[in-house]
């Protein structure tokens, strides 16, 4: 990645070119003011003008959003302006004046306080972001009280991309009243309301993002929505890349997803399945949109990181896998099982920062260690199991013991749901990513004892050529086409075919279409990828040839150099998809 | 008075939406509606109240109403929380 480029989380696809716009953290301050007896009625009744006041401007927005959107989405602003009616805020912040003889301003801080400390304790995220939708209205009735202008973006008469620390969704509102064309922030996720009310207006969003050295309102920046970074002062091949991949997603976009329902079948039979990587089930939606076949990877982790205080409990576990299970029935859902240690864990996991984390307590290593907690997951998986097609994948296995040990614990997982007579999947097939090199090299032994592998290229990458991917110092030697990566996966596809189990690969690798002449050479059966690429890929699978990329997997395993290896592909690539095919460059070349 | 324990079964639970549509049901009859989860009490016509309950999918609420026209309010709200709010899932 470029010394210009911040990699944050995609909340709403897209990409916008234009002018930084800073929004400071709002913050009013808020004093306490003591009132005398008579003055306390007519700070009452300021109150309910700055409640009236700010409920006639969200009926403003309300009807701006309805009249873009239809009324689908306007419940968004309806549940504010029913806060504002609410007792618990106006009978509290009323009893709290009365009582305290307090100004307005102070009595709604002490309200507000309350109501957020109960939406902070709550485990369900959905429900929890609910707390920012009445921090903002809250928000909104004290810049009212203070008789300040809530429009905080106004007549802007260019394309402008605002970064804040947070949005609302009544401020995406408004802004794209003007000319609002993109947004980054540093907190709200990807199923906050603010990320809903993008996605509908077709904004491009990215979050996530913290901090940006230097950066100035009226900087040019590139916001894309679809990866999720943000490019500040972006290079003019930079900004001819993102035009092209602009056009690209505008032109062709349609066209792929026509053939989103074909199957991913080469000229001459071969047979792949494209599946999906997916973190939330709120991604099932873009993945079943796209035409995906079944989930290649669903990162299990969401779950445990989003509540600090407590672990996910069985119930909690199994309401994810259900909904993804039956969701993507007749097509298969692969849940990896916690990935959890190196630089993800939370307080309760007891866990310390190691002086070397990608090499440290992590994946399956992890989970063995806090065997209860895996158990937790395995028991709500095979439980879940009952509702589609569901597989069981293990993370960071470095060879055959620990493949037994974390198979030891779906077995304990297994028996303890037969004492309970619950039903789960006894067949339920069991897998493991092949990511470390020592499982690589022994793919062999492994196949014999599992249904299925999963490369992935990621820290496969990272371990068999001892670079740390995020080191810009050793990006130049980060390649994923290195001849020893291209021996190792296929000494892995030609072990598990010889032992008759399936290969799928779900790393970065998989989407970009330089790599597809490669990994359909190599025998791979499964490639699994960001759900935004899975058009391009199987329009590409459907135009080539399984005996070609044979041929051309064959001449790259005598070729010594990732650069020699490079620029034969490209080659081959050209020859295969002549003009027209990349006019405008896909996304991901 | 009627009261009732109900499973809230639909996928996000009383998240915004779903909490709307109750509190507006609730609205409509006169006689007083309260849920209670987990020892918590809210009153069902306030929004705040019913989001801070936190009632995910598979949740037991206790619904109780009150007044002249307790058992419609009871039949409204129990038919909305097993229609899943509309949601259309």
């Amino acid at each position: 990645m470029k010394k210009n480029t911040y990699k944050g989380t995609p909340i709403s696809p897209g990409i916008g070119t234009g002018k930084v716009l800073l929004l400071e953290k709002q913050t009013l301050s808020v004093y306490r003011l003591t009132l005398q007896d008579d003055q306390i009625e007519p700070e009452v009744r300021r109150l309910q003008e700055a409640l009236e006041k700010t409920r006639s401007q969200l009926h403003v927005l309300k009807d701006q959003l309805s009249a873009k959107l239809g009324e689908g989405h306007s419940y968004i602003i309806d549940v504010q302006i029913m806060m504002l009616d609410d007792n618990l805020l106006l009978g509290n912040t009323v009893d709290t004046i009365r009582r305290d003889k307090v100004n307005a301003e102070w009595a709604l801080n002490e309200t507000a306080t309350k109501l957020t400390n109960v939406f902070d304790s709550m485990k369900d995220t959905y429900l929890r972001e609910r707390g920012a939708d009445v921090e903002d209205v809250i928000n909104r009735v004290q810049a009212n009280l203070a008789q300040l202008n809530v429009h905080r973006v106004t007549e802007m008469d260019e394309d402008v991309i605002v970064l804040a620390y947070q949005l609302s969704p009544s401020d995406i509102v408004e802004m794209h009243e003007s000319s609002l064309v993109g947004f980054v922030t540093e907190i709200g996720g990807k199923t906050s309301h603010t990320a809903i009310i993008a996605r509908s207006l077709e904004t491009p969003a990215v979050t996530g993002i913290s901090e940006i050295n230097g950066i100035k309102s009226g900087q040019t920046i590139i916001v894309d929505g679809y990866e999720g970074l943000v490019i500040l002062e972006p290079t003019a091949t930079q900004i001819r890349e993102y035009e092209n991949k602009k056009r690209y997603y505008e032109e062709h976009a349609n066209q792929l997803i026509s053939i989103k329902d074909k199957p991913a079948i080469t000229k001459d039979g071969r047979k792949l399945t494209i599946q999906a990587n997916i973190e939330l089930p709120e991604d099932l939606d873009s993945a079943i949109r796209s035409g995906a076949q079944g989930i290649g990877i669903y990162r299990s982790e969401f779950l445990y990181l989003s509540n600090p205080d407590a672990l996910p409990t069985e119930d909690e576990h199994f309401a994810v896998y259900r909904v993804v299970a039956e969701r993507v029935y007749p097509h298969s859902a692969i849940i990896r099982t916690a990935d959890l240690g190196a630089e993800k864990f939370t307080p309760v996991m007891g866990m310390h920062n190691e002086p070397n984390p990608a090499l440290g307590l992590r994946g399956v290593r992890f989970c063995i260690k806090k065997r209860e907690m895996f158990k937790t997951q395995l028991r709500a998986l095979l439980r879940a199991s009952t509702f589609g097609r569901l597989k069981i994948m293990f993370p960071m296995v470095s060879g055959l013991n620990e493949l037994r040990e974390a198979k030891s614990a779906l077995e304990e997982a297994k028996e303890e749901l037969r004492v309970m007579k619950v039903d789960f999947n006894e067949n339920i097939a069991v897998g493991i990513m092949v990511e470390v090199p020592s499982a690589a090299m022994t793919a062999d032994l492994l196949a014999g004892e599992v249904d299925f592998f999963s490369i992935g290229t990621n820290d496969l990458i990272q371990y068999l050529l001892a670079v740390d991917r995020n080191n810009d110092h050793l990006a130049y030697l980060y390649d994923p086409i290195h001849p020893g990566v291209i021996r190792i996966m296929k000494y892995v596809v030609d072990k598990a075919h010889e032992a008759g189990v399936k290969v799928g690969i779900c790393g970065e690798m998989a989407s970009d279409p330089q790599y597809l002449l490669i990994l359909l050479g190599l025998g791979l059966d499964e490639l699994s990828m960001n759900p935004v690429s899975i058009p391009l890929i199987k329009q590409m699978v459907r135009s080539l040839r399984y005996k070609d990329a044979r041929e051309i997997l064959e001449h790259c395993l005598t070729l010594s150099t990732a650069q020699e290896i490079n620029e034969y592909l490209l080659e081959k690539t050209n020859q295969f998809f002549p003009s027209g095919f990349f006019a405008s460059r896909g996304p991901m070349l | 008075m009627q009261t009732n324990e109900i499973e809230i079964i639909n996928k996000k639970g009383l998240h915004a939406r779903a909490a709307s549509k109750l509190v507006q049901l609730a609205t409509r009859y006169q006689s007083k509606v309260q849920l209670a989860r987990d020892g918590q009490i809210s009153d069902g016509k306030s929004i705040l109240g019913v989001l801070v309950l936190a009632a995910h999918q598979g949740s037991m609420l206790t619904i109780t109403t009150d007044g002249d026209d307790e058992k419609e309010a009871m039949a409204a709200l129990c038919d909305l929380i097993n229609r899943k709010f509309d949601e259309g899932e």
